[in-house]
């Protein structure tokens, strides 16, 4: 189903600008009657409390190889093990894949679950549960997680709450952030390739020309135009899209934070030349500029063969590998270090997944097909105690072998990381209730 | 004493069971498991199992749960000596500690065929299969809320035998504050509108469509509301929820809303301009049929297609895609039936640089993915769940999955594309190659090209039951804004149509017809349906998917592109190409299209993604080329019209016919003339008069479908 724009949720859209950021720790208390005052001032106190303002969530889409990356089973038979070998890291006891020697430097920030499970082995299932929470039902939509917090966290301010680097096209199609909740809280997608030379965040200048005042007549003919329909219509479209692109667009301040030319040289090439180094980086700025929820998306992990050329090497005979995983490890530790060096990192939970693992086998290609059953996820900084694993897996790589964790309950961890009580009432815009997170259980290793 | 409990128990479960060697593991064991819930994904189903005991998800494979059970563990789950003893029983009934706790209980008569199966030596007999279910009622329409309903099931099996399996299936609620339900099959109807109920037993799943109204009065149905047996199949529904069709939508809207629909453009001016001036009525079959003989028809189906196929290039190879695009627009311009463009899209084979449909075989670097595309884009089905376990709700198992890839794993995907019939697939549960099979059926003997079986299987009217399903759902979605299954592609016994026996009548139509776009798209463009209004009226109860009224469609980014160039009278360019909707490669025309939401070669889209614009997208509306370079060219139509010295009020109702195909009310006329007249400063009109059309470009009512 897809959400219409209704009475209904504009009714609780309305309650939010009053004091949305502190309305997502009450949860249902509206319920009991508290008037808006009086829970505003009595959570203010939680929410100096709440340890993440901002997410990072890397979006590894395709399906990232676990036994290549936080999962690696060194002792096991070589078409089990793969091309790859395993190094020890930082933290005394956990190794990782040999293609991540950066992140296993920064492995004391970092925690590793590597007992997720999911059921759902097809691309736009498990990306729907990965990034939702929630199982995919034909009954509703459920918004991704950056929406939620965009919809409960969203300040009228000059810069988008919820945004894509450089875009939210996952899962092969299809997948529509916003779910039940009002379109604005679909993410801002930047587009174009943050690692092209001159890459720009496009159309944020007014077209050569157009002064202000033309910008803002234009937009005072354009709700000329729209209010005559929406007068003739039940649910009127609520243009907030539009209106968070002209706050956008006349914004120095905002604009500033999209602007990766201003960064240096040096601080570029920390993060990789790859584009997910440079969406990293981009990310960092953003949420430096306040922008609660930022997902990176990496696209091509869907390695049904050849996993020394895609996952390592990056094209055949390449000297120095620029294949998807040493470019994640680039730009993953230079992320977490540079979050720490400016003291972000408290404040920032950084996530990085795909909606699911590998075969524990090569198949004949060389490479590895869907499984869903076992994969790993690593997190760090948000509050989130580095340098422990979650969970395992068994010698295979196959199955759980402890602490099985379901995409439900990492939603309900990532929500409480971010201050968000997961029991939280959101409507659909036939006014149904519904749970930020139903049945998902958060998970007390990492929230402190 | 024991055997006597035994006797007494079994009889109560089903008069045609009454002595031990009757119970059957498969069809009388595992459905206990399922009920009691054993087998769920959070319990031993799951992909990990549990506490080191795993059983396949709902029982969907009774040998591989029957190993589990008799031969893991060394055998300790069955006690043949002291049946009652066995961990098998003794667990879930909680006589021994069971981290699920008790879910059976002791005295029960699920527990009972469980120890009298034990007893009789624990054997997988296969006496019967599970043929079909009949369940009872089928549909359900509730007239006040809340309302009760008791859904009885029947199995019958294989064997002849048919048992009132009611308080043994396994029944799940698809939203719980609509319906709930007990595990005897007694429902609770709590919320207005359609609901569905999921039964399942053994390795089948049906769906009960529930109903109950949303209006408070009974409509009465004007004359108008019926054309076809369309109608007759919605207005039944209409009058089930009490909602009141709303009325016709007058000529200038239809017109617009067709021309859209099936060229994928807004009408010419003179023909608005006609209607404006209030002439004789449009005839509107004849304009449907006008449209369909046309080639703007033709170039936009062509492209719809091509778009619902996948069309990509293989690597950098134009030559295929350009050759694969100009065999699907012959396709499309002499009416060939559906059935025979699947059939050439399995089949084909040779250069792929001549025209024909070989391309498609090259967009795959493995049978897998050829696989699961065909079950997708030709049967609405996804077949992807079954890679590596049963699909859980449904009927596809992993045999299926991996002897459909095995289908076309013999494929040589170079530029010339070969059956060599060499290759294999390797069934991850077996180890062994894969046979190839046709999903649902047995295996392909050996020694024939399986493609060729696949083919005929597929286009069999009488054999494949989501063919021409599939087709006719997405024709449906194209031209009413909302599937009848819905997403479009995800046709499942647990995914129920909207309107299941349109579904079905519009199917057998479709194949009635030859599979014919033409006929199927001009049936349902003269239903009433089609024709309503887009206003909702009957108060503020929400209807989105019942059309009671016409639903509102947002032009894709092609169409959208398009309607701009031709408002602003300033044709686009993509590396020669005029059009956006005749763009063969889509990465050439996603610099300007991708933020419209435009769907890019290789992904899955339907018309319902991208209902609303993004902020990308108005930044690039507000500040970029894509409307801005147009409205104020030289030799656009907004220039020309000022070099000819038109009067403000005829350039606003010009624009507002080519663009909205309406001419302005009183109101808006003199709202606009209020705002630009007022100037005497030329250069101030021509700047206020490009901000109107900007204006009127980016509004809702340009960019949608009404």
């Amino acid at each position: 189903m897809n959400s219409q724009p209704t009475t209904k949720w504009q009714h609780a859209t309305d309650h939010n600008t009053v004091c949305r950021r502190d309305f997502l720790h009450v949860g249902g208390l509206t319920a009991l009657g508290l008037g808006l005052g009086s829970y505003c001032n009595r959570v203010n106190a939680a929410v100096a409390s709440a340890p993440a303002k901002s997410c990072i969530l890397i979006w590894l889409d395709g399906g990232p190889s676990h036994l290549e990356t936080l999962d690696p089973k060194p002792h096991a038979t070589k078409e089990i093990r793969g091309p790859f070998q395993a190094i020890s890291t930082s933290v005394p006891g956990i190794e990782i894949s040999e293609l991540m020697p950066h992140t296993a430097a920064a492995m004391q920030h970092t925690a590793i679950i590597r007992s997720m499970t999911s059921p759902l082995g097809e691309h736009n299932f498990g990306t729907h549960y990965l990034l939702t929470g929630y199982k995919p039902t034909p009954a509703l939509n459920y918004p991704a997680i950056g929406s939620v917090v965009s919809h409960l966290n969203r300040r009228p301010g000059e810069i988008p709450s919820h945004v894509a680097v450089p875009d939210l096209r996952v899962g092969g199609g299809r997948f529509v952030a916003a779910g039940y909740l009002p379109p604005s809280v679909a993410p801002f997608e930047v587009g174009g390739d943050p690692a092209s030379p001159n890459f720009r965040v496009r159309d944020l200048d007014p077209f050569p020309g157009i002064v202000d005042e033309r910008l803002e007549r234009r937009r005072s003919y354009l709700q000329m135009l729209n209010g005559v329909q929406e007068a003739a219509q039940i649910n009127p479209p609520k243009d907030a899209a539009f209106e968070q692109a002209y706050r956008l667009m006349t914004s120095q301040s905002a604009k500033q934070a999209f602007d990766l030319s201003a960064e240096s040289d040096d601080t570029h090439r920390r993060y990789g030349g790859k584009s997910i180094g440079q969406c990293c980086l981009l990310a960092r700025r953003l949420v430096e500029a306040g922008v609660p929820f930022v997902t990176v998306n990496n696209r091509g992990w869907d390695t049904h063969n050849d996993l020394v050329t895609r996952l390592k090497e990056g094209y055949t005979g390449a000297k120095i590998p620029v294949g998807l995983v040493p470019s994640l490890d680039v730009a993953y530790a230079a992320l977490i270090t540079d979050l720490s060096e400016r003291r972000l990192l408290d404040d920032t939970l950084v996530v990085v997944m795909g909606e699911f693992g590998r075969t524990p086998k090569l198949n004949t290609q060389s490479g590895r097909d869907h499984w869903p059953r076992v994969f790993s996820v690593m997190m760090a900084g948000g509050g989130v105690p580095g340098g422990q694993v979650i969970g395992s897996s068994d010698e295979m790589g196959e199955s759980p072998n402890s602490r099985p964790v379901t995409p439900a309950d990492l939603a309900a961890t990532i929500y409480r990381l971010l201050g968000i009580d997961p029991a939280t009432t959101l409507y659909t815009n036939d006014g149904r209730p519904v749970q930020v997170s139903a049945s998902g259980i958060v998970l007390n290793e990492l929230v402190g | 004493m024991r055997s006597i409990c035994f006797l007494f128990y079994t009889c109560l479960l089903g008069a045609s069971i009454c002595t031990a060697d009757d119970i059957d593991f498969d069809t009388d064991v595992v459905p206990v498991l399922s009920k009691a819930g054993c087998n769920a994904a959070s319990c031993h189903g799951s992909s990990a199992g549990q506490a080191d005991f795993r059983l396949s998800l709902f029982g969907g494979d009774p040998g591989f749960d029957y190993r589990s059970i008799v031969n893991e563990l060394e055998g300790r789950r069955v006690n043949y000596v002291m049946p009652e003893r066995s961990l098998f029983l003794t667990k879930p009934t909680g006589q021994v500690d069971h981290g699920g706790g008790e879910l059976i209980d002791s005295d029960s008569a699920a527990a009972e065929v469980i120890a009298q199966w034990i007893a009789a030596g624990a054997q997988r007999k296969r006496l019967r299969h599970l043929d079909r279910l009949i369940v009872t009622p089928t549909a359900f329409a509730a007239t006040s809320l809340p309302a009760e309903l008791q859904i009885e099931v029947t199995a019958v099996f294989s064997d002849g035998l048919r048992r009132d399996v009611t308080k043994t299936a396994v029944y799940v609620s698809q939203d719980d504050s609509a319906i709930t339900i007990d595990e005897a099959g007694a429902a609770i109807v709590k919320l207005a509108g359609q609901h569905a109920v999921t039964v399942r037993f053994g390795d089948q799943v049906t769906s009960i469509l529930v109903t109950s109204p949303i209006g408070s009065v009974i409509p009465t149905l004007p004359k108008s509301a019926r054309v076809s047996w369309i109608d007759d199949e919605i207005n039944a529904k209409l009058l089930s929820l009490r909602l009141a069709p709303g009325e016709q939508c007058g000529d200038p809207e239809f017109v617009r809303r067709v021309s859209l629909d099936l060229a994928g453009r807004l009408p010419s001016l003179a023909l608005m301009e006609r209607l404006a001036s209030g002439s004789a009525p449009i005839n509107r079959p004849e304009l449907i049929d006008d449209l369909l003989s046309s080639d703007e028809l033709t170039d936009y189906w062509t492209h719809r297609l091509a778009t619902q196929l996948r069309l990509q290039k293989p690597g950098t190879d134009s030559l295929a895609a350009n050759a694969f695009y100009g065999w699907l627009h012959e396709q499309v311009a002499d009416d060939v039936g559906w059935n025979s463009i699947a059939d050439s899209l399995v089949l084909s084979q040779g250069d792929s640089h001549q025209p024909g449909a070989a391309t498609v075989h090259r967009y795959f670097a493995t049978a897998r993915e050829e696989a699961e595309y065909m079950s997708e884009v030709l049967m609405g089905v996804r077949l992807r769940c079954a890679n590596c376990h049963n699909h859980p709700l449904d009927r596809w198992t992993q045999d299926d999955y991996h002897g459909l890839a095995a289908v076309f794993v013999g494929l040589d995907r170079g530029q010339v594309v070969r059956f060599t019939g060499r290759g294999e697939i390797t069934h991850p549960r077996t180890g062994e190659p894969a046979v190839a099979k046709i999903p649902g059926q047995p295996s392909i003997p050996t020694d024939v090209d399986p493609r060729k079986t696949f083919a005929d299987w597929l286009i069999s009217p009488g054999n494949n039951p989501y063919f021409a399903k599939a087709m006719a759902g997405r024709i449906w979605e194209a031209l009413m804004g909302r599937g009848l299954v819905s997403p479009v592609d995800d046709i499942r016994a647990t995914n129920p149509p909207s309107h299941p026996e349109l579904l079905d009548r519009l199917s057998h139509y479709f194949s009635e017809n030859d599979y014919k776009l033409r006929p199927l798209i001009r049936l349902i463009c003269t239903s009433a349906a089609y024709n309503r209004a887009s206003r909702a009226i009957g108060g503020d109860k929400v209807d989105d998917r019942f059309y009671s009224h016409a639903l509102t469609k947002q032009l894709s980014a092609e169409v959208l592109a398009d309607a701009i160039s031709d408002v602003t009278g300033v044709a686009d360019e993509y590396d020669g190409v005029r059009r956006a909707i005749n763009v063969v490669d889509r990465t050439v025309s996603a610099a300007k299209l991708e933020f419209l939401g435009q769907c890019l070669p290789g992904e899955q889209c339907s018309d319902a993604k991208g209902i609303d614009r993004g902020i990308a997208s108005h930044l690039q509306l507000m500040n970029g080329g894509l409307i801005n370079d147009k409205i104020r060219d030289s030799n656009g139509r907004l220039q020309s019209l000022i070099d000819q010295e038109v009067s403000t009020d005829e350039i606003i109702n010009t624009f507002y016919l080519v663009a909205l195909g309406r001419s302005p009310t009183k109101n808006e006329l003199a709202g606009w003339l209020d705002r630009i007249g007022s100037t005497a400063d030329e250069q101030e009109r021509t700047a206020r008069l490009e901000d109107f059309l900007w204006a009127l470009l980016n509004c809702h009512e340009f960019s949608t479908n009404n």
